[in-house]
């Protein structure tokens, strides 16, 4: 994250331990995360960060991300 | 109704599909920017100007591996933030994204501050006249769920 430390680090790391445990029920969709709290698994973003601002407030840090068996890496050109 | 810009050949040729946006905080709508979009089917995402991201006050949600011009390397792909945003097309009829995960990266910053990719475009048919100077838009979606 360009050495600005990433405010989501803690969230990333959570992500990191259970991805592979969340893949066998919910490939694809997105979780919503906060510290080691999770507001569940949505089909879309939109409805993820609904969850998540619901849960936890808007301005708390929660992580939206999907869950996929690698890590994609998009191109930007 | 499709969104119809029409430049001069030249024009187009040398500025591209270029379109008006409105980004904003989806949890403050007061917070808003409304700058020029290069409608950019190189990109995967939408991405912005991270000074933009910081103006409209968007709270980071995520992070995207990308890869930018200058890298030569699969392995140069790096972590960008991914913030929440709510978009909209003044002045035309395309219908807006109440929230959407859009990319800061710091790689323009001259006539526009807004790359938008093919996240967005994959709800819109393009079309591109590059004799006419004429690009237009049209959304394809009804009710689903990411329209207003």
């Amino acid at each position: 994250m360009s050495g600005a430390q990433n405010p989501l680090d803690r969230e990333l790391a959570f992500f990191e331990r259970h991805k592979s445990e969340w893949l066998n029920n919910h490939e694809n969709q997105f979780v919503v995360v906060a510290g080691d709290k999770i507001a569940g698994f949505y089909v879309d973003y939109e409805s993820a960060w609904d969850a998540g601002t619901k849960e936890f407030g808007h301005q708390a840090n929660f992580l939206i991300k999907q869950i996929c068996q690698h890590e994609p890496v998009y191109f930007l050109y | 109704m499709p969104l119809i810009v029409t430049l001069t050949a030249d024009d187009l040729l040398r500025n591209g599909p270029i379109l008006k946006i409105e980004i904003g905080n989806p949890s403050d709508p007061s917070r808003v920017a409304r700058v020029n979009a290069l409608v950019d089917t190189g990109a995967a995402f939408t991405a912005i100007n991270p000074r933009l991201a910081h103006n409209c006050g968007l709270i980071q949600r995520g992070q995207k591996k990308i890869h930018v011009p200058g890298n030569t390397r699969p392995e140069d792909a790096r972590a960008y933030p991914e913030f929440a945003a709510s978009l909209r097309f003044p002045g035309s009829d395309l219908l807006s994204f109440r929230v959407h995960g859009i990319i800061a990266c710091p790689i323009f910053e001259t006539q526009f501050s807004c790359l938008i990719g093919r996240d967005i475009l994959k709800y819109w048919e393009l079309t591109y006249s590059g004799a006419l100077g004429q690009f237009s838009i049209k959304d394809s979606r009804n009710q689903s769920p990411e329209s207003d």
